[in-house]
C-alpha cells in the first residue's frame, strides 16, 4: 500500500494550512503595529489595575495624566526624603520554636504582612 | 527525643542563632544578647553532638569524623523522607 496526501487537503500553500506562510503573516508590519496597539492599552489597564504600584510609579502615571505644570511644579519643589530606622533595644525574645514559626526571635519586629496599604 | 523532633530542635536552634548573630552585629556589648547567644550556641552544639552520636553525621566535607564506616551516605537524604 503506498502512502498517499489526505483527501481534504485542498491547497498547502494557503494562510490556513502554510506554517511559513503564516509565519510571515504573523510578522509582517500592519500587524505588529496593532499588536503593539493593543498590548500597550492592555498594559495600561493592567497597571492601573496593580495595587502594589511604587511611588515613582504612581508619580510618573500622575504625570502623564492629570497633573498641571504647576502641580508638578510644586511636586518637584519639595526637599528629597531622609528615611531612619530607629535603633533597636533589647526586649523579651521569643522561644526558639516561635521564633521560627514567626521568623523574627523579636517581637517588635513581627510584623506579618496582612495585605493592606 | 525522637529523629524528627531532635531535627526540629536543631532548625529552631540554627535560626534563633542566625537572628541573634544579626543583632549582635549592632549591639555587640549587649549583655542579655551575649548571654543568648552563648548558651543557644551551646545548647545547639549539645544537640549537634547528641543527633550525630544517634543517626549519623548532619554535614559532609571534614566537618565531622566517620565513625562506622563512610556514615554520610547512610543518613536519609531529604528527599527520602
Amino acid at each position: 500500500m503506498s502512502r498517499s496526501a489526505p483527501k481534504h487537503t485542498v491547497n498547502k500553500f494557503s494562510r490556513a494550512t502554510c506554517p511559513f506562510t503564516c509565519f510571515l503573516w504573523h510578522f509582517s508590519d500592519i500587524f505588529k503595529t496593532v499588536r503593539r496597539t493593543v498590548f500597550s492599552f492592555f498594559a495600561y489597564y493592567v497597571m492601573k489595575a496593580l495595587p502594589g504600584l511604587s511611588a515613582f510609579e504612581r508619580m510618573t502615571t500622575l504625570q502623564n495624566e492629570c497633573l498641571t505644570t504647576e502641580q508638578m511644579n510644586m511636586l518637584n519643589s519639595f526637599p528629597l526624603a531622609k528615611a531612619y530606622v530607629p535603633y533597636q533595644v533589647y526586649s523579651e525574645p521569643y522561644t526558639p520554636e516561635k521564633a521560627l514559626q514567626r521568623g523574627t526571635m523579636w517581637p517588635g519586629l513581627d510584623q506579618p504582612w496582612e495585605g493592606k496599604a | 527525643m525522637t529523629q524528627q523532633e531532635l531535627l526540629n530542635q536543631l532548625q529552631q536552634i540554627a535560626f534563633y542563632l542566625v537572628d541573634l548573630n544579626l543583632y549582635m552585629d549592632t549591639h555587640p556589648d549587649c549583655p542579655q544578647g551575649l548571654a543568648l547567644y552563648n548558651t543557644y550556641a551551646t545548647k545547639l552544639r549539645e544537640l549537634r553532638m547528641q543527633y550525630e552520636q544517634a543517626y549519623g553525621p548532619l554535614l559532609n566535607f571534614g566537618n565531622m569524623l566517620a565513625k562506622n564506616g563512610f556514615d554520610w551516605i547512610n543518613s536519609p537524604w531529604p528527599w527520602e523522607n
